[in-house]
Formats: structure tokens, C-alpha cells, sequence
């Protein structure tokens, strides 16, 4: 079981303060402010991802200039956001490991 | 067909009254109410999100919003799910482990600041109630169409056995109720529209799929604050509101709450997404039927006047009678989850938790909503309920974006951020309804009120830095910190 200790500072403005995680089994040593930054490169990435689909799409379609299929593509956004929930979820616990 | 109406809506009032008394449990503590719910499996939990999700909007107005708006209006189920891939990447795991219930709750525990807390609960309240007004007027709406009784019977309908299910059980009985009522939904809806897609490709005379040629709306399509606009800019406004906003709907966050920790909330996430996904394959269907069969309709009304349509004699009444249950079960779940979470909210902000505060809100909610549905009159659901992902886009994803990711917001940021983009937003949406003529910002609201929250909420937080919370880094490694790597003594510890 890691330890987790967390200082009390007053408030070092721009500075992240690295909890240092005490380690008694020799794992590289994981802390705070590298897991959240991990976690938010994979959810930036994955929200870009999402609104490049949603504004992409639309002007896509409407660049072509309506060919009949369109209809079909909304619907084939679908299964494309389950496909990107599951990418990010792994993602995301693997970060955690 | 007004036996089998009032034989299915019944039965659905009566299945979720009784699903929601199973067991009941008396609860002493408010903390007994609400963590009676932490067993909650992920996917039922799934199916609970996607059931408080599938409102009368979804179910009925986004079907009849295509058919008498026209084909671009099927970008609005693609947006629509499309919001819970951004709360899953953004907010899910590092709320569920920050441990507040209500975003109220949230506000205060990363600001401890309560009077931000009472300005976000006015928020979730206002987004609330739009929710339970649309929810209301679309069941008046349908009552009246199918039964011929008045619209006021529709509303007590769904708030009397809503209140009751809130009142009775708790979280966990909600959970079972809704998770009951989307598999009803979920099932009604596709098999009803399978039944009419096969009737009108097979039996009835073959014609071809002219999707692309409704382009246009019809005559008179109203529109309300950019909401229901067909062209480009106003497809990506609406599509920005959905994805932003739905980390900030008020019953969405708090079923975060109902998983025991920040993976299985995830989990559930994703169950829903999947779930949701499957739902929205559907309404497209019933709006390309709507827009063949059953042209100048109001548009709540359009899915429900389809069977009897395409179907004269009993098929077409046993399917109506099904489509009315699986309705009533989208009007129940929605209210009844918004009833939940904007009660928990309001109850805790106004007096000391208890879970008769609770129940006082409840009903005071609800009383309140059915105020504002007597006083308003029925629009279609989907155009109210994006006035409350709008809202929703425009203050509650910037506090939970920013609150959870920059440790330098302050509350005097997120104020600012709320005014801003809260009083845009609101003030856009009263300008459009009075007929005001507010030039581009009112025709796509979303598009200028987002932006501005945030750029309100990163400047005045620069300005005001002195004032960041002095255990703000504690709160940072609550919220990111798995769980499992830290001893509940440790996440005790750091407070």
C-alpha cells in the first residue's frame, strides 16, 4: 500500500507542488501532478478528437453539397462515439496502473 | 385506441410505483439516503443515466423536430450523444472521487465558499425547472392528443407518481426505477419503429427514400434562441451546446454519485454511451416516417400519431398504447431524476441536510414547475431543453472543467464566470422570445456565451490569484488520485 502525503503550503502561486508518493516496494514512484497531467493530455486529446467529428462532419456535408448518403452518416456517428468512450476509458485506466 | 392509452400509460405508473416500493428502506441519515445507492452495478447505473437522458425530448421531440424542421435537425441525436464522450474524458472520475453529491456540493467543497454555493444552486435550479416544464407540458401535450382530456391531467400525471417514487425510497429505488424504465423504452421504441419502418417499406406502396430532398423546414417552424435553425452556424451551435452542456445537467452528475468510486463511474459512462447510442438510431426513423405520414404536426405529437396512421383498426392501437407507456416512462424517468437531484440541492443549500429538508424540497420543486407549465404555454420540448444545455454549457462546464483541471480558479472566477456566461445566455434567450432583434449573438447564443465564461472565469481568477483556495492542492490529489492506491486513512488525512 503507497502512502499518499499531502502538504499544506500557503498557496505557491504557479509552482505544482509534487506530492512525492513513499514508496516501500520499489515502483517508480507516482505522483499527483504527473497523473493528472497524464490524464489530462488523454482527455484533451480525446475532446479535440470529439469536437474535430462534430464540427467536421457537418461542414463536410454540407461542403459536398448533399449527396443523398449523408443521412447515413449521422447515424454512423453513433457506433463512432461508442468507439471513442471505450478508446478514452482504456486509456484513462491505463493511466492509473 | 383509448383503452389501449390509458391500459399502457397506467401500467407504466403502476410498474414504477411498484418497482419503486420493492423493499422500501427507512433511511435516518441523509447520508444513509444517498449512500444506499453506492451497490448500483455499472451498467445499471448505465441504464439509470440513460433513462434520466431519454426525456421527452429525446423520445418524442427529437423525432418530431426532423420531421417538421427537416433533415438537418438529424445532426441533433449525433450532439446529443456526443456530450457524454466529453463528461467521460473530462469530469466522471475525478468528481465521483472529490466525493460531493450535488454540484452545489462541488462548488462548495473546491471553493468553500457559500455563497458560490447558493449562486450555483439558483443555477441547477433554473436548469431544473426548464427540464420538468418541458417534461410536463409534453405530457400534457400527449394526454390531450391521445385521450382528449386536459393538459393538466398530463402534468399531474407524471409529478404526482414522480414525487411519490422521490419522496418514497431514495437513491437506490430511483436507480431501479429508471434503470427498469429504460429497458421499457429502449424496447417500445425500437420495436415500434421497426414494425412502421417494415409496414412502410413493404407493405405500402414503395417509394423512394427522398431523405435528402426534405432539406427545408416547413412553414412556420419555430425556433427558439438558435435552437431549431437549420443552417450551418446554427447545426454547430446547437451541436457546442449538447457536447458542453451535458456535463452540467444537474440529474446527470449526481448518478455519478450512485458508484463507489471513480472507475466504476466511468464504467457507467461508457454503459450509457453504448445504451445511448443504441437509442439514437431511432428517432431519425420516426422523423423521415413523420415527415412521409404525418405532415403539419405539432412535434411532440408526431411519433404518437404515426401508428394509427400507417395502421388502421387494433395493430395500429396496440402499438400507440405501447409508444403512450414508453412516453409516460421517458416523462417519469427525467422528472423523477431531476425532482432528486435539484431537491438534494436546494435542501442542502436552504436549511441543515435532513432528509425531511429533502423531501420539503422536493415537493416545493415540483409545485413550483407545475406553476411555471400553467403559466407557459406547450412549444416543442427539445427547443426548452436546449435552452437548458445551453445554460448548462455556458456555467457549469467551465466550473467543473476549470475546478477540476487548473488549481488557480478562484471563486471569485468562477462568479464572474457564472455572471458572464449565465446572464448572456439568459439574457439572449429572453431578447429572442420577446422578439427583441439582439443581431447574431441571439440567433446562436451558445457560440458567444461559452467562450465568454471562460475567458470571465481565467481572467478574473488570474486577477484575483491571492484568493486560490490554501488546501487546493489536497483537493487536486482527492480528485486524482486512484483510489485504490491510497488508504482511506490518507484520503481522511488530507483534509
Amino acid at each position: 500500500m503507497k502512502r499518499v502525503t499531502v502538504e499544506r503550503r500557503p498557496a505557491p502561486v504557479g509552482r505544482v507542488v509534487l506530492e512525492r508518493a513513499a514508496d516501500p516496494h520499489g515502483h517508480d514512484p507516482l505522483s499527483v501532478a504527473r497523473v493528472k497531467a497524464a490524464q489530462l493530455r488523454q482527455a484533451l486529446a480525446t475532446v479535440a478528437v470529439v469536437l474535430g467529428v462534430l464540427v467536421g462532419l457537418p461542414l463536410l456535408v454540407a461542403a459536398l453539397d448533399g449527396p443523398t448518403g449523408w443521412a447515413v452518416l449521422t447515424l454512423a456517428a453513433q457506433p463512432l462515439w461508442m468507439a471513442i468512450a471505450v478508446w478514452q476509458l482504456r486509456r484513462a485506466e491505463r493511466l492509473e496502473r | 385506441m383509448l383503452a389501449a392509452v390509458l391500459a399502457g400509460v397506467a401500467a407504466v405508473l403502476v410498474l414504477s410505483v411498484v418497482v419503486g416500493m420493492v423493499r422500501p428502506r427507512r433511511y435516518a441519515t441523509v447520508e444513509q439516503f444517498y449512500l444506499a445507492a453506492r451497490a448500483v452495478p455499472p451498467l445499471r447505473n448505465g441504464a439509470a443515466i440513460s433513462s434520466e437522458y431519454t426525456s421527452a425530448a429525446a423520445c418524442l421531440g427529437l423525432a418530431g423536430l426532423i420531421a417538421t424542421h427537416g433533415s438537418q435537425m438529424l445532426w441533433y441525436p449525433v450532439g446529443a450523444a456526443a456530450g457524454f464522450v466529453v463528461l467521460l474524458a473530462l469530469v466522471v472520475a475525478p468528481l465521483r472521487r472529490s466525493g460531493t453529491y450535488t454540484l452545489s456540493d462541488f462548488a462548495q467543497w473546491r471553493f468553500g465558499s457559500s455563497g458560490l454555493r447558493r449562486l450555483t444552486t439558483c443555477t441547477v435550479l433554473v436548469i431544473g425547472l426548464v427540464y420538468l416544464v418541458a417534461q410536463f407540458h409534453a405530457a400534457g401535450v400527449v394526454l390531450r392528443l391521445l385521450t382528449g382530456l386536459p393538459a393538466w391531467g398530463g402534468w399531474l400525471a407524471v409529478a404526482v407518481p414522480a414525487v411519490g417514487i422521490a419522496l418514497a425510497g431514495g437513491m437506490r429505488s430511483v436507480t431501479r426505477v429508471q434503470a427498469t424504465q429504460f429497458w421499457l423504452k429502449l424496447v417500445v421504441f425500437t420495436g415500434c419503429a421497426l414494425v412502421l419502418w417494415c409496414t412502410w417499406r413493404c407493405l405500402a406502396a414503395p417509394e423512394p427514400l427522398r431523405v435528402a430532398g426534405f432539406a427545408g423546414p416547413y412553414e412556420g417552424a419555430g425556433t427558439l434562441a438558435g435552437a431549431g435553425d437549420p443552417s450551418l452556424p446554427g447545426i454547430l451551435t446547437v451541436l457546442l451546446a449538447c457536447a458542453l452542456g451535458t456535463m452540467g445537467l444537474p440529474h446527470i452528475v449526481v448518478r455519478v454519485y450512485a458508484n463507489p468510486d471513480g472507475r466504476s463511474a466511468r464504467r457507467s459512462i461508457v454503459a450509457a454511451q453504448v445504451l445511448l447510442g443504441v437509442f439514437f438510431l431511432v428517432p431519425p426513423l420516426y422523423g423521415i416516417l413523420g415527415r412521409v405520414h404525418v405532415p403539419d404536426a405539432h412535434s411532440d405529437e408526431v411519433v404518437l400519431l404515426l401508428p394509427s396512421m400507417m395502421l388502421p383498426g387494433a395493430a395500429g392501437n396496440v402499438l400507440t398504447g405501447l409508444l403512450a407507456a414508453g412516453a409516460f416512462a421517458a416523462f417519469l424517468a427525467t422528472s423523477c431524476g431531476v425532482l432528486v437531484a435539484v431537491g438534494g440541492a436546494v435542501s442542502s443549500c436552504v436549511s441543515r441536510v435532513s432528509v425531511t429538508s429533502f423531501r420539503v424540497a422536493v415537493a416545493v420543486v415540483a409545485v413550483a414547475a407545475l406553476g411555471m407549465a400553467a403559466l407557459t404555454s406547450p412549444g416543442s420540448s427539445v427547443l426548452l431543453v436546449l435552452v437548458g444545455f445551453s445554460l448548462s454549457a455556458a456555467t457549469f462546464c467551465p466550473l467543473l472543467v476549470l475546478g477540476i483541471w487548473w488549481r488557480r480558479l478562484t471563486a471569485a472566477g468562477v462568479v464572474a464566470g457564472f455572471v458572464v456566461g449565465g446572464g448572456l445566455t439568459l439574457t439572449l434567450v429572453y431578447a429572442d422570445l420577446v422578439g427583441l432583434k439582439a443581431g447574431l449573438a441571439a440567433a446562436y447564443p451558445a457560440a458567444f456565451s461559452v467562450p465568454a465564461a471562460f475567458v470571465a472565469m481565467v481572467v478574473t481568477s488570474l486577477v484575483t490569484r491571492g484568493r486560490v483556495p490554501g488546501n487546493v492542492d489536497a483537493l487536486m490529489a482527492r480528485m486524482h488520485w486512484p483510489e485504490d492506491r491510497s488508504s482511506r486513512q490518507d484520503a481522511r488525512s488530507s483534509f
